[in-house]
């Protein structure tokens, strides 16, 4: 029910006898809501209260005379509108996300600087959930996170197999046979937690930030004579990691790019790997 | 007849030019430049006044030439204040309209629609329209939210 | 022909102060604006389409939105931690059928949008020309 519906509804049921020239205050309680109208000589003004549960703020306030009628809604950046959500600073993650995620020798290092004997690889994801809280009042800037879960293929090359030796060291051995494809494969949960910069209402963005990933499923595994074998369930992986994460991007569609600030693997048992990774990525 | 009215407006012409040029701006009707328009309501005029004045004139020859001369030069001056009024007319009688009916049948054109940005003008409609919805994006950001405020 | 549009447009708006705030910032560094006579938005034909966005003199262009404030037949305003953020006036009609409205929107410094709009659409179409679904 608006506004003028609340005018009309006292209108019809108070009678015209006191719509006096003395200020008359009406007051309707409606659930969480007090409406409070009051006539003054040619004036009516109206507030609308609101309980949140702990106290009451004025939401509303209007003024209704003959040369003019003014209407003023009250709110505050940091309560969220309950009724629709957070919905004044939207976080700009992926629903899916796709992209080479490769295994490099140092941190922070370029894309070109694979570790050796390792090939491209990949990656894909999705989002589960995102969180947003503005920093300004234009709603330009904030700071995002999300859940989300990912899966990555790191290929070796030639006939390398990682492999974790009786004594617990992991390290790539070459293979006598034809070994067709030898990777390893984890699954991660990931929180990035990230500053966001919005314009043109949300649809071209940046942002940057950290990510913390969760580790987990993780498999050596390789393929020969058409099966595939798994090698071994322990490579020594770090099951917490944490990266570097940065998006850009226009309504839908952005590119993403994140650089693992810590090693892949425990280096004491195990080859030096940093994660590098840079795709593609859609919001549906 | 260009060459005659030339002399004519000159006051060079003789009265048989003169008679000429009137019979022929009688005889050709509408067949001529809008210019001459005026010209030819002139002779026209013209012709009802001279004959009054050609009856008085022609039983003396040098009365004749007398009264042509006096009023070749009153012509003169006469011509050129009747054209400027007919101009003047046609510009305040005629343009409004024809500018009313032509803005009233341009719903959709892009008259003075522009962008100024940072100082520099441009006409280019795909950056003028980008330029209004982002404004227009501006204003809109969250009026779905803010006056939903009293919708249930 | 432009002149005549212009000199309509200018008549039209000789009572409002946004007119003012176009005419002095309009061509000025870090603002855009935009003049649409006879245009269509979402749907809905506007006469006369007129923003600014700027990025400066907030508190300049504030003083004239708040003289045509007084003058407003409607005023609606979203006010957030006691400051007017943004909003609209529905100026009185100066020709028949056709209303005048100035939307506006308060940035973060002295940033900000102003749109003036003339056309035949109601309260209520202004209302949905703004919205936008996200």
């Amino acid at each position: 029910m608006n506004m003028k519906k609340y005018l009309l509804l006292l209108a019809a049921v108070i009678p015209a006898t006191l719509w006096a020239a003395e200020p008359v205050d009406t007051i309707i309680t409606k659930t969480n809501k007090k409406v409070i109208v009051t006539d003054t000589a040619g004036t009516t003004k109206v507030k609308v209260l609101e309980n949140d549960g702990k106290e009451e703020k004025m939401t509303f306030e209007g003024h209704y005379s003959d040369q003019q009628d003014v209407e003023q809604y009250f709110f505050s950046p940091f309560i969220p509108n309950k009724k629709k959500g957070n919905r004044y600073f939207e976080a700009s993650y992926p629903s899916v996300f796709l992209g080479f995620n490769n295994l490099e020798s140092h941190c922070l290092s370029s894309m070109n600087d694979l570790a050796p004997n390792v090939s491209s690889s990949s990656e894909w994801g999705i989002t589960i959930t995102t969180f947003s809280f503005p920093l300004d009042k234009m709603k330009d800037f904030g700071i995002t996170a999300a859940a989300q879960i990912k899966n990555v293929h790191n290929y070796f090359s030639g006939n390398h197999i990682l492999t974790t030796d009786d004594n617990g060291q992991t390290y790539l051995k070459e293979d006598t046979r034809d070994i067709q494809k030898s990777y390893l494969s984890y699954w991660a949960f990931k929180v990035p937690v990230m500053l966001e910069g919005q314009r043109m209402i949300g649809k071209l963005f940046m942002s940057i930030g950290f990510s913390l990933e969760l580790r987990s499923g993780e498999h050596s595994r390789y393929k020969t004579d058409g099966h595939k074998h798994t090698e071994t369930t322990d490579v020594n992986l770090n099951h917490v990691g944490l990266n570097v994460e940065s998006y850009i991007g226009y309504d839908g569609f952005m590119i993403y790019c994140n650089c693992g600030l810590t090693p892949l693997l425990n280096t004491h048992n195990a080859p030096k790997y940093y994660t590098g990774s840079i795709g593609v990525a859609f919001k549906l | 007849m260009e060459l005659l009215l030339d002399r004519y407006l000159d006051g060079n012409t003789t009265y048989n030019e003169e008679r000429l040029l009137h019979s022929l701006f009688r005889k050709v009707g509408n067949d001529i430049p809008e210019e001459w328009h005026a010209y030819r309501a002139l002779f026209a005029f013209e012709d009802e006044e001279t004959g009054e004045t050609m009856d008085k004139g022609t039983s003396d020859e040098s009365g004749a030439k007398i009264i042509q001369m006096k009023s070749n030069r009153k012509r003169k001056g006469w011509i050129r204040v009747a054209v400027a009024c007919a101009a003047a007319v046609l510009i305040i009688g005629i343009v409004p309209f024809v500018t009313d009916h032509h803005s009233a049948t341009t719903s959709n054109a892009n008259i003075g629609n522009y962008a100024v940005i940072d100082g520099h003008r441009t006409t280019d409609s795909a950056t003028v329209k980008q330029q209004a919805m982002e404004a227009l994006n501006a204003v809109s950001a969250h009026h779905d939210e803010d006056f939903a405020a009293m919708t249930e | 022909m432009a002149m005549l549009l212009s000199a309509s447009t200018v008549l039209a708006q000789a009572d409002l102060q946004v007119g003012r705030v176009f005419d002095l910032y309009g061509h000025s560094k870090g603002c855009k604006m935009v003049e649409l006579h006879h245009s269509s938005f979402r749907g809905y034909e506007l006469d006369v389409y007129k923003s600014l966005i700027y990025r400066q003199y907030g508190n300049a262009i504030e003083n004239y939105l708040k003289t045509d404030r007084k003058n407003a037949r409607k005023v609606r305003e979203i006010v957030e931690d006691g400051v007017i953020t943004s909003g609209y006036y529905m100026m009185k009609q100066t020709r028949q059928g056709i209303n005048r409205y100035i939307l506006f929107r308060n940035g973060s410094g002295q940033s900000g949008t102003v749109v003036y709009i003339e056309g035949a659409l109601s309260p209520d179409e202004l209302m949905k020309l703004c919205t936008v679904n996200k």
